[in-house]
Formats: structure tokens, sequence, C-alpha cells
């Protein structure tokens, strides 16, 4: 494996996850725990392919499903939260499972698990990522979606129309944290173990700061946001101690210049739906008003 | 019941500091509608620097009040680099989404709290003077003198912060930019500077957080500002977010949680025990212990 390769995998992990912030991001919401979720499809991929003995490929899709079932509860109790509420209540369900699992014996408490079969390399990696953006990609074009981007609009106006936000909420937030668990899964058989610190609010809050500072316009935010902001620490290597003082500041200049994230640009999401006139008119309005 | 008094005393000068945290976000929150995240490194600056200028060899009451002085211009800085671009948008008439400010903040506190650890190191650094250490009897109850001089510390600061709200000349436009900038303009206040001077307000709220949390665990750290300053941003949230004493009255609950939960059953599963309780309340009250319904105005 090329030094590149070592060091675009996890960042090609991490897009996967971030990706799953994205369509959580699309409904109006925000998860700042949303590194937890990676964290658990880690750990119940990882306990899966060693205690449990079975195939790689079956615990990182059980690793996804568990987790995304995780994420079903917690949104249903998260959702009556308003935004900020909502994002630090996601903080708070984080740490709370940071703490769990490291006082659990059998995940390997504060140490965490490690003898996992490394099976994932960057280009297994490198292909699921697309067949992730593909569905993103498709998934952005559906009528669900579109009530999602309604609600995040306005949730009013998308109540009127007869759109539940709180179904919303709760499923944009399991499709989430079913792309988490599943990132999750791939880096520990990628790296081989995983400890609690992978549960961290600061690799939350690293997943955030992707996500927003790539754009959450359309897909294209989250790969770039998380290309760009996952290797700049690489780039920035020449600086040595000071290399995160830099990152920070490009974070801040970033989002005062553009608040919107460095890509607005959303080409493929303009078209019209078809056959859905109960909600096309609502929508077409509001993405006026949102380009205003 | 000695012992119960002495964690309750225990949770309730940590919960002051908690306290002290959640106040300066709420005013901020409730001024410019923003969470500013860089704000919760003013509770690792006042410490940090405290640490740089008594090793200097600056007698400790100078370095105390130019620690504090320093962390005020400090968040006053925080508040122009990373707030006031995004209340000048929306002041402009543009639509901000509610994350970018979020992310612009955080990105402030990463650069601050990496900027500290280049001077004061990476690793935890003892409080460098002497605090008293002999425990203070009171009948059976024995005291560490640190916990009784934070509560002392907090409720002063609190005494003052009723006092600003309620009566000054400050308190008064705070509490209408808070209703509307809208109504503020039309009474003729300058919200901008209302804004900054609230920053400012919760610089010393954080600053004064940080020097008696350090000096009760007698260590300082370049990254201590997030790990308490979640503390606060829970305590926040828990208080109802716009509610100051719902927030002060949830930082003292918090404090008292933890400090039962670590002596009862163990430090380690202490966070998961406080987390689980803040949940639940989130469940019966989804607006906060004094939270009103409508919790965030867009």
């Amino acid at each position: 494996m090329t030094y590149w390769q070592a060091v675009a995998t996890p960042v090609v992990i991490t897009m996967i996850a971030v990706l799953g912030l994205y369509i959580i991001g699309q409904s109006g919401r925000i998860s700042i725990g949303h590194a937890a979720f990676f964290g658990l499809g880690a750990y119940i991929a990882g306990y899966g392919s060693t205690a449990l003995g079975l195939q790689p490929a079956v615990a990182i899709t059980l690793g996804a499903i568990l987790t995304s079932l995780i994420g079903f509860v917690v949104a249903h109790i998260v959702e009556p939260l308003g935004h900020f509420s909502f994002a630090i209540a996601t903080l708070a369900v984080g740490e709370a499972f940071k703490t769990a699992i490291a006082n659990v014996p059998e995940l390997g408490g504060g140490v965490g698990l490690s003898g996992v079969p490394l099976v994932v390399d960057f280009w297994s990696v490198f292909w699921i990522l697309i067949a992730c953006v593909g569905i993103v990609y498709f998934y952005d074009h559906t009528r669900f979606a579109r009530r999602a981007r309604a609600v995040a609009d306005s949730p009013s106006a998308a109540a009127a129309l007869g759109i539940s936000a709180r179904r919303v909420h709760v499923s944009a937030f399991a499709f989430g944290t079913a792309l988490a668990g599943l990132a999750g899964g791939l880096y520990i058989h990628y790296l081989g173990l995983v400890g609690p610190t992978e549960l961290d609010f600061e690799h939350s809050f690293s997943m955030l700061v992707f996500l927003v500072l790539g754009g959450t316009a359309s897909v294209l935010g989250p790969i770039f946001g998380t290309a760009s902001l996952g290797l700049l620490p690489e780039f920035l290597r020449f600086s040595e101690g000071s290399r995160f003082v830099l990152y920070g500041a490009v974070i801040t200049l970033v989002m005062t210049i553009r608040p919107r994230g460095l890509i607005t640009w959303a080409p493929l999401l303009k078209r019209r739906p078809q056959n859905d006139s109960r909600n096309s008119a609502a929508i077409e309005q509001s993405r006026d008003r949102r380009r205003a | 019941m000695a012992e119960t008094i002495q964690t309750l005393v225990t949770g309730l000068s940590v919960g002051g500091t908690y306290a002290l945290v959640a106040l300066g976000l709420v005013l901020i929150f409730g001024v410019v509608n923003i969470l500013n995240i860089g704000q919760l490194e003013t509770v690792m600056l006042a410490p940090v620097l405290f640490v740089l200028l008594a090793n200097a060899g600056i007698p400790v009451i100078v370095a105390i009040s130019l620690s504090i002085l320093l962390t005020l211009v400090a968040s006053a800085l925080i508040h122009v680099i990373g707030v006031r671009p995004f209340t000048a948008r929306t002041r402009r008439g543009q639509r901000v989404d509610y994350l970018a400010p979020l992310v612009a903040t955080f990105g402030l506190a990463t650069l601050i709290a990496h900027g500290m650890s280049r001077w004061v190191g990476t690793q935890p650094v003892n409080f460098p003077i002497e605090t008293p250490q002999s425990l203070w009897y009171v009948g059976e109850v024995a005291l560490v003198p640190m916990q009784v001089i934070d509560l002392a510390t907090v409720s002063l600061i609190l005494l003052i912060m009723v006092l600003v709200m309620r009566r000054s000349s400050f308190g008064l436009s705070l509490r209408v930019v808070a209703e509307g900038p809208t109504m503020a303009d039309c009474l003729g206040i300058n919200s901008e500077r209302v804004a900054l001077a609230t920053a400012v307000v919760a610089g010393f709220l954080g600053s004064v957080a940080g020097l008696l949390l350090s000096a009760t665990t007698n260590s300082v750290s370049a990254f201590m500002g997030l790990d308490y300053g979640l503390m606060g941003l829970v305590a926040m949230i828990v208080g109802g977010i716009s509610s100051p004493v719902g927030a002060v009255l949830s930082g003292l609950l918090i404090g008292v949680v933890q400090a039962f939960a670590t002596s009862i059953i163990s430090s380690t599963l202490a966070p998961l025990i406080v987390y689980t309780l803040l949940i639940i309340i989130l469940l019966i009250k989804p607006h906060g212990l004094m939270g009103r319904t409508v919790e965030e105005r867009l």
C-alpha cells in the first residue's frame, strides 16, 4: 500500500460517514454524536467477526443494521427538541455510549477491541464509497428527500402540506446512522482495532465541520469537504505543531466568507418532480426562497 | 449524614462553575441567537494565561487580574471574528443557516486550544499557587477549603449578575435585544454593542469558572475548554436554551448528580448516569426545565 493510499483510506471511510450526516442534515436536524454511531458500528462489526466468528462482510452489514436501529430509537427520543437542543442532545447520547462501552469488559473496556481481521483495503473502500454516493444521489431525488428538504426549510409549511416532521427526522436519522455504522465497520476491518475514544464528541465535531464546510447543497459538499479538510492536516505537516492552529483558522475563515459552505452548486437537484403534484409547488417555492 | 453534606458541597461547587459557563452561553444565545462554541475556550484561557504569567514571576494578584483581563479581550475578539460576520449578514436580510456560526466558532475554539498548547504543552500542568489543603470542620462535616471558596465566589458572581440584569441599563438593553433586534433598533439601542458587551460578560463568567475549576482540581490543560464546556452546553439545553435561571439551576443539578454518582457508584460510570438523567429530563420536558414553548426563533 502506498503512502497516499494509507493516508486516503481513513478519509474515504470518513466520507461514507459524513454522507450519512448529510442525509440527517437534509432533514433540518444535525447530530454531534455521529462519531458515536460510527464507533458503535465498528464495535458491533468487530465483535461480530472476532467473538462471534462471523464473515467480515456479514459482520459489517450487521453493524450497519444494528447501528441504524439504535439510531432509530435515539431519534425517537430526541426528536421533539429544537435544532440546537437536538444537536446537543445527540452529543450527550454519544458521550453516554462512549462511557457505556468503556465500561464493558467484553468489548475491551477502556483499551478497546483488537485482533479484528484486516480485510479492507483502499480499493474496496473506494468502490463502496462510489456505491454510497450513487445511493445518496438517488435518494436526493426521491419524494422522501424532497419532503425532508421542505421540513428543513419551513417546518410549519411542511406541516401544512401534511408532512410529518417527526417521521422525516426519525427516518433520516436512521438512514444516516446506517451509513455511519457501515463506515465504522469498514474502519475496524481496515485498522484491526478500535477504542472508546473513537466515539468522542471531538470526532463528531470534525464530521460536522467536514459537512458544513463542504456545503449541504448537494452530495458534492460532504465529499469535497471531507476530502479537503481530511487531507489538510497532511498538507500542513510542514508547520509541525501549529498545523491544528492553521486548521482552525481555515475553518473559521471559510465559514465567515462562505456561510453556506464551499460548494453551493446543486446542479442535479433542479429537475422538477414528474408525478408529485401535491408537493412540487410548495417545494419549488421554498427552493426559490432559499436561493433568494 | 456528614458524608452526604460533603458530597453535596462537592457537587454544588463543581456545578456552580458549570452554571457560570452555561449562563454565559445562554446570555450570548439570547442576544445573537448563535451557539458560540469559541466562548467555551475562555474556561481554558484564564487559567492557562495565569500559569504563564505566574511562571514569569508576576505577583499572584496581578497575574490573576491580568489573566482575566486578557481573557475578556480574547472573548471580545472571538465575538468580532466568529459571530459578528453572521449577525451582520442577518441584519442585511440574508438568511444564515444555524450551522455556519456553530462551525466557525468551533474552528476558533480549535485554533485557540491548539495555539495555547504550543505555550503550555499538551500535558496538564499543576496550578501554580498553593491552595489551602487542610480540611475545615463544621461539626462533623469536613469541608475542602477550595470548594467553599468556589461556592462563595459563584454565589457572589450570581448575585452580581442578578443585580446587573435587573438594575443596570446594560441588563435592560440586553433583555430588549433578546426580545428582538427590531425592537432594540426602535428604542435606539445599539444591538451590536450590546452583543459585544454580552460576549465580554460571558468571557468573565467563563474565566472565573475556569480559574476556580483548575484551582480546585490543581490541574491546568490547554484542552480543558471543550471538556468542561461540554457540561456547560448540556446545562444550557437542560435549563431551556434561553433561560438564565434554568441554566444556573441545571448546572448545579448536573454537578450534584455527578458528585453523588461518583461517590455512590464509580467515577468511570458517573458521566453515563449524568447523561442518562439529562435525556430523561428532556423526554419529560422537551423544552428544558425553564424553557418557553417556542424555543428557537428563526
